[in-house]
């Protein structure tokens, strides 16, 4: 029996792939350990393999042939030392979508069991906490108390919801971004509300693990629990939580959801240019790191920009086009998988940052701050790091 | 199993376009059950193509043999994903260029082939264009086969083929047991089968074929003459280019040692190879630790190590596809390197990849009385 996830309409596009290898070329991973199973094509190629002999050639000739153990164990390193980040994708010019593959590959990985531990835990927990830190989902709403957010909305209806993530939830070194984005919205006297203990994990983490089954369960519970409140714009500030809703929702749920959703930075911009926000330019050089998830697969490249562009003369690029910048190692849970392999791909960001003179680096998703500070302080590094939803609360004077 | 060389062809009379003649053949092979499978280049909507196991005649329109172009796997490479681990049950045609043909002899010289109930189905070749170009010529409307057409009938300048190709001094598969000949005899509005070996006349013969002895070729002799001469001064050039370290080590400057070059060389067809195994980058990574933040970088010897490695691996049975140029991301002329070490390496010991399955490689084999100017 071939595994679940490998259906062939889907994977034709594996055999699409010509080997050109442009897609090798900006891989974030690899530029940082040098390592050649942390190239693209690797991935691919074993997947192929596993392919060939369930579903493709192999298997019509000959009948289906198990897989070898040691495709399993090379596996494991090349498929999940990676951070999704789809510059692979971005590269290739022949429709092969690698970086989808890697979710297909995840998918049948999940399937067969054979999945890192740390990736089993977060599964799990996903499943049964609604949150993959294995944390009581019915304190999802605690950090309120701990930062002491004095208005923390919880209503019946409301037109705008605020759709804080697993990790400005639960990780204290991303708490800041969900109480400046409250903070933003109560000064704004905004008809707002949290969507308090009964949301979920937004289901972008269980696609990550593989584990579809669960993403489409958790996109459900979530569409339901925000339409019930007449919710018209739901606004996020991680870049996961962003694509996944706003891009796989209605793919996994079969239908289009009948909200809108905005990232914070999305809302900021608007209400500046509608001079309901006003912005005044100070002199710090501050520099932009692109969520990949926000940017190169989220398309939202211009916003941050713009409003950077009002807060700061010396706003500078850290190279490259914007929204096609390296990635900072935060994806694809390599955390859990390979720390160090983090640690390296997060210490050339910031390096490229502080060559280019950056004194604070801003990103507008919490798994790119976590990573950037790790980074820094692997590097030593002297240099801010903000999130740019903390960053408006700070020149709004609201902190 | 080469079993002796039969000169005996078959005419087959047009059918409409190169192709729908070509595929009348295997059209046939597949009804009259002489064959149960076919691999053979499938042209996919976007006009690239793309190897594929077929078993129904239905399927044979979306053949295209003629395509000038090899997307990122040499064939020899597909039918040892197919064979490498048991031999086959029923009888499989592969439809093979030269330079897949010849990497088919050399993988089964090393046991990755096994050649049970396999059908060698050669087609002719004069030249395939780099997977890149040929997608821009798809995109600019251009046909790619009426172009190479065109060129092998006109000639001058290089065509745009890739470099390996313009030194290829085989246009038609030294191994295969029938093969499918159409550069000289198309502009009269036939397709040549040559018939190789006791196997190919048997499937021409179920079709109801009936074969003829063999005409003799004398635009292909002449256009090898002229190959020749280019392959000579080819090889010459590269060796001026390429001597010593510090040239090396300029050429390779833009390697960001993804080995690609390596994944897809069909001669490369270790399970893991040294290079990319836990035990080589041992010293090197430690110096990579330190160069962080600042992003880590490929030491220019140790990009050389690999490279020259590779090539006293392969270099003895490399075909010269020239595939490891087109496979590398930034754009090295690479066929210049591997081509011209192999062809020295297999000049240095008389021997011919590729040709025949009973020559055996030098490594594989141990003569006591060569080079006894350095033992002796
Ligand atoms: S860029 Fe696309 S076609 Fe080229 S090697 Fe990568 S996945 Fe394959
Ligand atoms: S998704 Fe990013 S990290 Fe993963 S293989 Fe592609 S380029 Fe490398
Ligand atoms: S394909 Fe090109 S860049 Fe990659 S290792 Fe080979 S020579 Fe270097």
């Amino acid at each position: 029996m071939a595994p679940d996830g490998l259906e062939k309409e889907k994977l034709g596009r594996l055999l699409k792939c010509v080997s050109c290898g442009k897609c090798l070329v900006e891989c974030p991973v690899y530029s940082a350990t040098k390592e050649t199973r942390h190239l693209p094509l690797p991935k691919s190629r074993l997947f192929r393999h596993i392919f060939e002999r369930t579903r493709g050639k192999v298997a019509r000739l000959k009948g289906v042939q198990p897989i070898e153990e040691y495709v399993f164990k090379r596996a494991v390193p090349t498929l999940y030392e990676c951070t999704l980040c789809g510059s692979c994708t971005e590269q290739c010019k022949f429709e092969v979508k690698p970086h989808e593959l890697w979710y297909d590959f995840r998918h049948v990985m999940n399937a067969l069991n054979k999945i890192p531990p740390a990736l089993k835990e977060a599964r799990e927990a996903i499943k049964n906490d609604y949150n993959p830190y294995g944390m009581n989902n019915e304190t999802r709403m605690d950090w309120v108390d701990y930062l002491g957010l004095e208005e923390a909305p919880v209503k019946e209806k409301a037109k705008i919801a605020y759709f804080v993530g697993c990790t400005e939830s639960f990780k204290s070194v991303a708490q800041d971004m969900a109480y400046s984005t409250a903070l933003i919205l109560n000064s704004l006297k905004l008809d707002w509300t949290f969507l308090g203990v009964e949301q979920w994990c937004c289901g972008g983490p269980s696609l990550m693990i593989g584990d579809v089954g669960t993403a489409k369960k958790l996109a459900e519970h979530n569409v339901n629990l925000i339409e019930s409140r007449n919710v018209e714009v739901l606004v996020v500030t991680c870049a996961t939580c962003y694509r996944f809703i706003k891009r796989e929702y209605e793919e996994l749920i079969g239908r289009k959801p009948k909200f809108k959703v905005m990232h914070g930075v999305e809302l900021v911009l608007k209400l500046v240019e509608e001079g309901k926000i006003k912005l005044k330019q100070e002199g710090e050089v501050i520099g932009y790191h692109d969520p990949c998830e926000l940017a190169r697969l989220g398309g939202v490249i211009e916003e941050p920009r713009k409003i950077l562009m009002q807060l700061s003369t010396n706003y500078v690029e850290l190279g490259g086009d914007p929204g096609k910048g390296t990635c900072c190692g935060g994806g694809g849970f390599l955390q859990a998988t390979n720390n160090e392999v983090r640690l390296k791909v997060a210490q050339v960001r910031v390096g490229q940052a502080k060559q280019r003179g950056v004194e604070v680096l801003v990103s507008a998703c919490p798994s790119c701050k976590m990573s950037l500070i790790d980074g820094k302080r692997e590097a030593g590094l002297n240099l801010q790091v903000k999130d740019i939803m903390e960053l408006l609360a700070e020149k709004l004077n609201l902190i | 199993m080469l079993i002796k060389t039969i000169t005996k062809t078959v005419i087959l009379k047009s059918r409409g376009s190169l192709t729908e003649t070509i595929n009348s053949f295997l059209y046939l092979l597949l009804e009259k059950n002489a064959l149960k499978w076919l691999l053979a280049p499938v042209k996919d909507e976007s006009g690239l193509v793309h190897p594929e196991l077929l078993s129904r005649e239905d399927d044979i329109s979306r053949i295209n043999t003629i395509a000038p172009l090899i997307p990122g796997e040499n064939m020899g490479t597909t039918v040892s994903l197919l064979t490498r681990e048991s031999p086959l049950k029923e009888k499989l045609g592969v439809i093979l260029r030269p330079c897949e043909s010849k990497a088919l002899v050399e993988l089964a010289k090393y046991r990755q082939i096994s050649t049970e109930n396999l059908y060698v189905i050669g087609v002719e070749c004069y030249g395939t264009y780099h997977v890149l170009k040929y997608r821009e010529m798809l995109e600019e409307g251009s046909n790619p086969s009426e172009e190479m057409l065109k060129f092998f009938l006109d000639r001058g300048g290089d065509g745009g083929f890739r470099s390996s190709c313009l030194v290829c001094l085989t246009p038609k598969p030294p191994y295969s047991d029938v093969n499918i000949c159409y550069l000289t005899s198309w502009s009269a509005g036939e397709v040549v089968l040559e018939i190789k070996t006791d196997r190919g006349l048997e499937l021409v013969k179920k079709l109801g074929y009936e074969a003829k002895r063999k005409a003799t070729e004398g635009l292909l002799r002449e256009i090898l003459e002229e190959r020749r001469k280019e392959r000579e001064k080819f090889f010459a050039d590269a060796k001026k280019e390429l001597n010593g370290v510090d040239k090396l080590n300029e050429f390779f400057e833009e390697c960001i040692g993804c080995h690609n070059c390596m994944e897809v060389c069909p001669i490369c067809f270790c399970k893991e190879c040294f290079f990319d195994s836990e035990r080589y980058p041992y010293v090197t990574r430690k110096y990579l630790k330190w160069r962080l933040p600042e992003g880590t970088v490929l030491l220019p010897n140790s990009k050389l190590q690999f490279h020259i490695g590779r090539t006293i691996h392969m270099g003895f049975s490399c075909i010269h596809c020239g595939l490891c140029e087109q496979a590398c991301p930034k754009e090295i002329p690479l066929y210049k390197f591997f081509g011209l070490t192999a062809e020295r390496v297999q000049k240095l010991f008389n021997y011919h990849p590729g040709e025949n399955l009973d020559e055996k490689p030098p490594i594989q084999e141990f003569r006591e009385e060569e080079f006894q100017e350095v033992v002796g």
